[in-house]
């Protein structure tokens, strides 16, 4: 009862709520655009948009030099990838193709964009099953707004920098979405965790687990939540990514985990 | 580059003018260094009522790159004396805006041209083959446009007459009075003024006295452009001239224009 009250009590505390699935994947992107000063010319621009795969439509501000997307929801935004070579443009590069090939500089990309934050080896994410890419984020000082949001739907607004494989969303703001849609939670009671150290180490392992979206660990708690995929991750490899690891200067089994039902 | 050098020398294999034909944002008589957006293409119908006579340019435009435009002209001519009418000289051009620089709400950029004139048109042309080439240079803004060009014409032998070669140059201001949003009818103003010298011409090698001088001009225009479709219209009036020879004063040219982006 002890461990429940304290499972809650840390859910609550990193604010982890279940909620509706909201819908994922691009709502809005604004380019910027260098060079626009006439309608007649801003056409070739329209032009070359319009036929962008996952642009329905668009809007030409021209006094602001910035031309609004409406995109189709099940666009990605970065490109997909076969053996590790890039396969297809995202919609990112495609927008900034069209823009190029219509005479003019695209200078900025602001997008609205809704996954689920996680935290992999590589950093921050926004996943986005629905269209199944991954979108690395740059915090840039939204680092609180994340770890509040990580594990749960969010909507995230930003400017995208980079192109092909190397793009990242810089975090402009980051806004609660619908919950988790549906992600499932477990809790684990470790034993053995002596300093914080020993928290990273095991929130590393547990994060390195197929299927697992975040972990969040409390040394002086002894626990340990899990985000997963739902259906995707049996709970007993989390147990076994934690019991079978090891640290520096401490044998094998020093820490022990139990899954909190 | 190589692909503008491609062009340049097909243009030389395969086919006048001094270039003095308006595209998108650009002056009415001088040049400027505005392209068509890659693959893209325009038709140009420009009528312009001249010293004796008239011509209606029929032109297709295409844009090989954002960069590079090549644009293909054939007039259908109308000439008072003697009194004849049908297709003129086919010209074809080439234009590369090999700088461009963009900036939020402008653009300034620098173009080479290049052309060539066929004597495709027969009785009541030129007879030769004229190669054209120049420089402009522009910067474009919200409110006002800034133009400058250097061009000329080497003319060649035909009917047994040598033109005079042509050197010319150009600037032009715009100004767009009321700055309205994407889909409004926008309106520019034009000035330019226009020089011309122009070398003597040869009848069988012998230089003709009354040929040839240094004409000054001042153009006012318009170009009014509704999306994809622009309308155009401008007159040259001279201002200042100084002939060789005996010769009439110069007339003055008016050019009205649409255009149309698909």
């Amino acid at each position: 009862m002890r461990y429940r009250n304290s499972v809650l009590v840390a859910v609550a505390i990193l604010g982890l709520a279940v909620g509706a699935p909201a819908q994922a994947g691009v709502t809005s992107l604004t380019v910027k655009v260098d060079g626009l000063a006439c309608p007649f010319c801003a056409y070739g621009v329209e032009k070359k948009l319009k036929k962008v795969e996952g642009v329905e439509n668009l809007e030409i501000d021209i006094e602001k030099g910035k031309i609004a997307l409406r995109v189709r929801p099940d666009a990605r935004l970065t490109g997909a990838s076969e053996g590790g070579k890039e396969a297809s443009a995202g919609l990112a590069d495609r927008v900034r193709k069209a823009v190029k090939e219509g005479g003019f500089t695209p200078r900025e990309m602001r997008v609205d964009v809704e996954g689920t934050i996680a935290v992999r080896k590589d950093g921050w994410q926004l996943e986005v099953p629905e269209t199944g890419e991954t979108v690395p984020l740059r915090e840039n000082g939204h680092l609180a707004g994340l770890k509040a949001e990580m594990g749960r739907r969010a909507s995230i607004t930003g400017t995208l920098e980079g192109e092909g494989a190397r793009i990242v969303l810089v975090v402009g703001r980051v806004a609660a979405g619908a919950g988790t849609g549906g992600l499932e939670e477990h809790g684990l009671k470790i034993s053995g965790m002596v300093c914080s150290g020993c928290a990273d180490a095991i929130r590393t392992a547990l994060e390195e687990v197929e299927g697992v979206l975040a972990a969040e660990v409390d040394v002086n708690a002894n626990l340990a939540v899990v985000k997963v995929e739902p259906g995707k991750v049996n709970p007993e490899r989390l147990l076994s990514a934690v019991n079978g690891m090891t640290m520096e200067g401490m044998p094998e089994g020093t820490f022990r985990a139990e899954l909190i039902r | 580059m190589y692909v503008y050098l491609t062009v340049v020398v097909c243009t030389l294999l395969l086919a006048d003018g001094m270039g003095s034909h308006a595209e998108a944002h650009e002056p009415l008589f001088g040049l400027g260094p505005h392209t068509l957006y890659q693959y893209g293409v325009g038709l140009e119908s420009e009528v312009k009522v001249v010293e004796g006579g008239l011509s209606l340019n029929n032109e297709l435009l295409y844009g090989v790159t954002p960069d590079l435009a090549v644009t293909l002209v054939a007039p259908w001519v109308r000439r008072d004396d003697p009194g004849v009418s049908g297709f003129g000289d086919i010209t074809l051009r080439s234009k590369w805006r090999f700088l461009r620089r963009d900036f939020p709400g402008g653009q300034d950029a620098l173009a080479l041209h290049f052309g060539m004139t066929l004597p495709t048109g027969g009785r009541g042309g030129p007879g030769s083959t004229d190669l054209f080439g120049g420089i402009s240079a522009a910067r474009e803004s919200r409110r006002w446009y800034y133009f400058a060009d250097l061009r000329f014409r080497l003319n060649g032998e035909g009917n047994a007459v040598t033109r005079g070669n042509v050197f010319a140059y150009d600037v032009a201001w715009g100004l767009r009075p009321v700055r309205t949003r994407y889909e409004q009818p926008d309106l520019v103003m034009l000035v330019e003024a226009n020089g011309k010298v122009v070398g003597r011409a040869e009848r069988r090698g012998v230089p003709v006295a009354d040929s040839g001088g240094h004409v000054l001009s001042i153009s006012p225009g318009f170009l009014l452009s509704i999306r994809n479709w622009m309308f155009k219209g401008g007159l040259q009036v001279p201002v200042g001239w100084d002939l060789n020879g005996t010769q009439e004063a110069p007339e003055i040219e008016t050019v009205f224009g649409v255009e149309f982006h698909f």
